[in-house]
């Protein structure tokens, strides 16, 4: 297990970084493998069985071809034994008697009988050539008329006048010439006497040609045949007419015919054949079916031809399926990943969305998270731009030329009239005044910073408009270290002066800057109140609803810098609200997160 | 003691003469040897262990009239210690009497003797015989122009010219010599050549004697009830026939009771000869079938065949290559002298 792991791994290794790094030559090649191998199995055990069923149905029909021969020959010689029960007849008993006697004027009338009766009974059977009694005396009357046999020659009746009385079986003999130079084999029966004498035998010769016939037209493959040899392992029947007569182990090799059994038996023989044997008890001859087992094997590679040629154009089929299929499959994919790289360089584009499978759901997510990144950079390109603007208005605010003119006017103005301590005081006031403005770049500075930044401002525009108005700063003392974005109370107080307190007629005016900590609602609270000449109502009101709407901060660009600067900063919870002071002025509600300084 | 003497003396003497006897036949068959040194395969066989071998081929089997010769030719054989066999087709088929005379020649008999069905398609296994070294001769009825040794049989001509010469005197003293008579002829084969003989023979004695009109030549292929049948089929079919000429026997060999149509034709007034003097046909004739019968001398063919071509076989010259076995006449004055002679076939 482990080698073949290695093996697979040093495979996988070595094709895998080269060709299937995609999804879809993975898929084919999946697709393949797992079709491929199945129906490679498939081929491989069926070859197996049908080569084993073939050997076995080539077995069994040669089986029943020879048991076909057997029962054909059997039937034959039954046929004939039956016919020898007439060879006791009285005539040929009478014929032999006179023979043996010399009685050559008594026995011609039963000669004459004989040569009719012998001539009749030839025709009862297809190819017998000869039926004949042979005496004792080697006097021979058959079909032909009367001859004389050399019986030292003659097997058959050797073999009959040998045997007692109770072994009166029929004998064969042969195959053997006949006297008319024909090849024949010879069934016959002993006629013995009143004492039980052997007298002689009766006798058919029965052409070779029956062997032909029952056996010639037997095919066992394209090559194969049936064959007979007697019991010396002499062939007597061979579809080739030459090689009747010579010895059996000429044809099969020595080792191929011994040890015959006596029932059905099968071998492999020289040449890869197949031999078939069943022994013909009556004659003990032997029917040998031979077949060829490389007509099998032919055979075989003629199916396996077939079977490679239909695994071959399956695996084309399935390949092209595959490729189909992975076409199929991958190509939304494809198109997405390709959609995926168009999007990674333009947001703008929206993948194609032609299934409703999940393929099709992922790019419809996609193109969901396209246009919602697509709507947060809009979102966020807007808010920098605002953010930008903002500060660049801040920043504008936080160096108007006239506040710096009028400032710079002012400090000359107490030279003029020697009031030294407010000109040194007032220039400490400004200069602190833009350090906190600058801060470094910084966005956020502490409350106290804040705090001391406006309080410098509001210095600075008393000195200016002298005791119209007054200020005062109520900060909570823990708020002071406190962070917030900067410059956000200065643009507040300066409205609070130049729409409020500045435009009263009489002195009294009052500015007051309160901080609190609203610790329920964890927020910080600062408020602008002044007791000016305040605003209508309904002016409030839509400074509230400016204030709220994002895109109105063209108008009353103070408050609205200062308010969209906390809204982009801390969320929209988060601003300005402005509401009527009781007994005249507005207060400017300011909420603002608490920041703690040290997670800054 | 003086008995002996004699008697071994005697012995002597008869031994000297003996010699004396044969020593010109002797001399004789040096020289036949000589000539079939030509022909050695015969004399190649191993030895003379086996006994000589004659075998005859008659036409067929079934013809009873080879019966007799069979016969005196065993007899014949017995007595000169050959083997005899007697071998040929059950009925006329020339072409199985080719095969069983080849048959013979492949066991290398010692003599064959046929009886030629077709001259034609016999003459030619002759000749292969007796390139084998065999010697051949013909029985009954001859292969002319043939290598065989001898014939032995009838002179078939002179038989068929004695059939003419006794219709004619029958005819001749019925007064009718002047009328033309329709006559009909049986035969055996058609190409038996003895048979033609006889019918050349018998055309011959009349010509010019007596006025016959010859409108049927009817063959039977020498059997027995096939010459029946056909005889008594033609007398059916023509009963206007006047004279018949059988130039064999056949159709007498069985029953006359067979015949009951040419008994009413013979009754009628019907003229005929036959050939054979069988008892069988003998019987016939007293029941007046036949006005005049012409007899062979089978059981002389069967014994001199024999006795000529084991002469043949052993080198002795055969003296004369036609052998002539006589003729037998009757007629109505000795049909019971000679019925009483003959034995009965008894075949059936």
């Amino acid at each position: 297990m482990k080698v073949v792991n290695t093996i697979f791994s040093r495979l996988f290794n070595i094709i895998n970084p080269i060709k299937f790094r995609s999804l879809r030559s993975k898929f084919i090649l999946s697709f393949v493998i797992l079709s491929t191998i199945p129906l490679i199995m498939l081929a491989f055990f069926s070859y197996r069985v049908y080569l084993d069923i073939l050997q076995s149905n080539i077995q069994s029909y040669t089986s029943e071809v020879i048991d076909r021969v057997d029962r054909n020959l059997d039937i034959y010689i039954s046929d004939l034994v039956r016919i020898l029960e007439l060879r006791n007849d009285y005539y040929n008993v009478q014929f032999i008697k006179l023979s043996l006697a010399g009685d050559i004027e008594g026995n011609r009338k039963f000669t004459f009988r004989l040569w009719e009766n012998l001539n009749n009974i030839r025709h009862y059977k297809t190819e017998l050539r000869d039926v004949t009694i042979t005496t004792l005396g080697g006097v021979t009357v058959g079909c032909y008329g009367t001859t004389h046999t050399d019986l030292s020659q003659n097997e058959l009746f050797q073999t009959l006048a040998n045997r007692t009385i109770n072994d009166d079986k029929t004998a064969i003999w042969g195959p053997h010439p006949d006297w008319l130079g024909g090849q024949v084999f010879s069934v016959g029966s002993a006629i013995h006497g009143d004492y039980d004498n052997f007298l002689g035998m009766m006798c058919f010769d029965v052409d070779m040609e029956l062997l032909n016939r029952i056996c010639g037209n037997i095919k066992l493959g394209k090559t194969g045949y049936i064959m007979l040899v007697d019991d010396e392992n002499r062939i007597i029947y061979h579809p080739k007419p030459e090689l009747i007569g010579r010895s059996l182990g000429v044809l099969l090799g020595e080792s191929s015919i011994t040890d015959w059994k006596q029932g059905f038996t099968t071998r492999i023989g020289p040449g890869n054949q197949m031999i078939s044997v069943k022994t013909f008890a009556p004659a003990n001859w032997r029917i040998i079916g031979l077949s060829n087992r490389f007509e099998l094997a032919t055979e075989m590679q003629k199916i396996t031809g077939l079977s490679l040629m239909i695994i071959l154009i399956t695996i084309i089929v399935l390949i092209l399926m595959a490729f189909y299929f992975a076409n199929l499959l991958t190509k939304p994919l494809q198109e997405l990943q390709k959609s995926m790289c168009r999007a990674s360089e333009d947001l703008y584009t929206n993948v194609a969305v032609n299934t409703n499978d999940e393929i099709g759901h992922l790019g419809e997510s996609f193109n969901q998270m396209l246009a919602r990144i697509r709507q947060l950079i809009e979102q966020s390109v807007q808010e920098q731009k605002k953010l930008r603007r903002t500060e660049m208005k801040a920043l504008q605010e936080q160096i108007k030329p006239h506040f710096i003119y009028n400032t710079l006017d002012l400090i000359i103005g107490l030279l003029e009239t020697n009031k030294n301590e407010d000109v040194i005081n007032t220039v400490e006031a400004l200069g602190t005044f833009f350090r906190t403005s600058l801060s470094h770049g910084q966005e956020l500075i502490t409350i106290r910073e804040e705090t001391e930044h406006v309080r410098n401002y509001l210095y600075i525009q008393r000195i200016r408009h002298g005791d119209k108005y007054d200020y005062s700063l109520e900060i909570v003392e823990k708020l002071l270290n406190k962070k917030t974005i900067k410059l956000i109370l200065q643009p507040i107080v300066e409205n609070a002066i130049y729409h409020g307190v500045r435009e009263l007629e009489t002195p009294g005016g009052l500015i007051m800057i309160k901080g609190v900590l609203r610790e329920e609602e964890k927020k910080v609270c600062f408020q602008v109140i002044d007791n000016g000449v305040g605003m209508e109502p309904s002016k409030i009101a839509e400074i509230n609803r400016c204030l709220r709407e994002s895109g109105t901060e063209q108008r009353y660009f103070g408050l609205s810098n200062v308010n969209e600067r906390i809204r982009l900063a801390f969320g929209p919870e988060y601003g300005l609200e402005l509401s009527a002071t009781p007994g005249g002025g507005v207060t400017v509600t300011v909420l603002l997160p608490v920041i703690e300084r040290e997670k800054l | 003691m003086k008995g002996r003497r004699i008697f071994n003396w005697a012995f002597l003497l008869l031994c000297l003469l003996g010699c004396l006897f044969l020593f010109p036949l002797n001399y004789a068959s040096e020289t036949v040897i000589a000539k079939n040194n030509l022909n050695p395969v015969s004399s190649s066989f191993p030895s003379r262990t086996r006994p000589i071998t004659i075998a005859i081929v008659p036409k067929s089997l079934d013809n009873p009239v080879f019966v007799d010769a069979k016969e005196t030719a065993e007899l014949a054989a017995r007595k000169l210690k050959v083997n005899l066999e007697w071998v040929g087709p059950f009925k006329v088929d020339p072409d199985t009497q080719v095969k069983i005379i080849e048959g013979l020649i492949w066991r290398k008999v010692d003599g064959i003797a046929i009886s030629t069905s077709d001259p034609e398609k016999i003459r030619k296994v002759i000749t292969k015989a007796v390139a084998a070294g065999i010697k051949v001769a013909t029985i009954d009825a001859d292969c002319p122009d043939s290598e065989r040794l001898f014939y032995c049989g009838t002179d078939n001509y002179k038989a068929g010219w004695a059939c003419g010469e006794s219709m004619v005197k029958i005819i001749t003293e019925k007064g009718l010599a002047k009328k033309s008579l329709r006559t009909a002829i049986l035969t055996g084969g058609i190409e038996a050549h003895n048979l033609n003989e006889r019918i050349r023979g018998f055309k011959e004695a009349v010509a010019g004697k007596i006025n016959l009109n010859y409108v049927a030549l009817l063959a039977c292929d020498d059997d027995t009830s096939t010459g029946a049948k056909v005889v008594e089929s033609y007398i059916k079919q023509h009963p206007e026939t006047e004279v018949f000429y059988f130039s064999g026997g056949w159709a007498f060999f069985g029953p006359t009771e067979s015949l009951p149509l040419y008994q009413e034709w013979c009754n009628r007034g019907g003229i005929a000869v036959s050939m054979d003097t069988f008892h069988p046909v003998l019987i016939a004739a007293n029941k007046g079938f036949f006005q005049a019968l012409v007899g062979q001398d089978f059981r002389k063919m069967g014994e001199l065949t024999v006795n000529y071509l084991v002469a043949a076989v052993k080198g002795h010259r055969i003296p004369e290559e036609y052998i002539d076995t006589g003729l037998e006449l009757a007629n109505q004055s000795n049909f019971d002298q000679l019925l009483k002679e003959k034995k009965p076939w008894e075949m059936k």
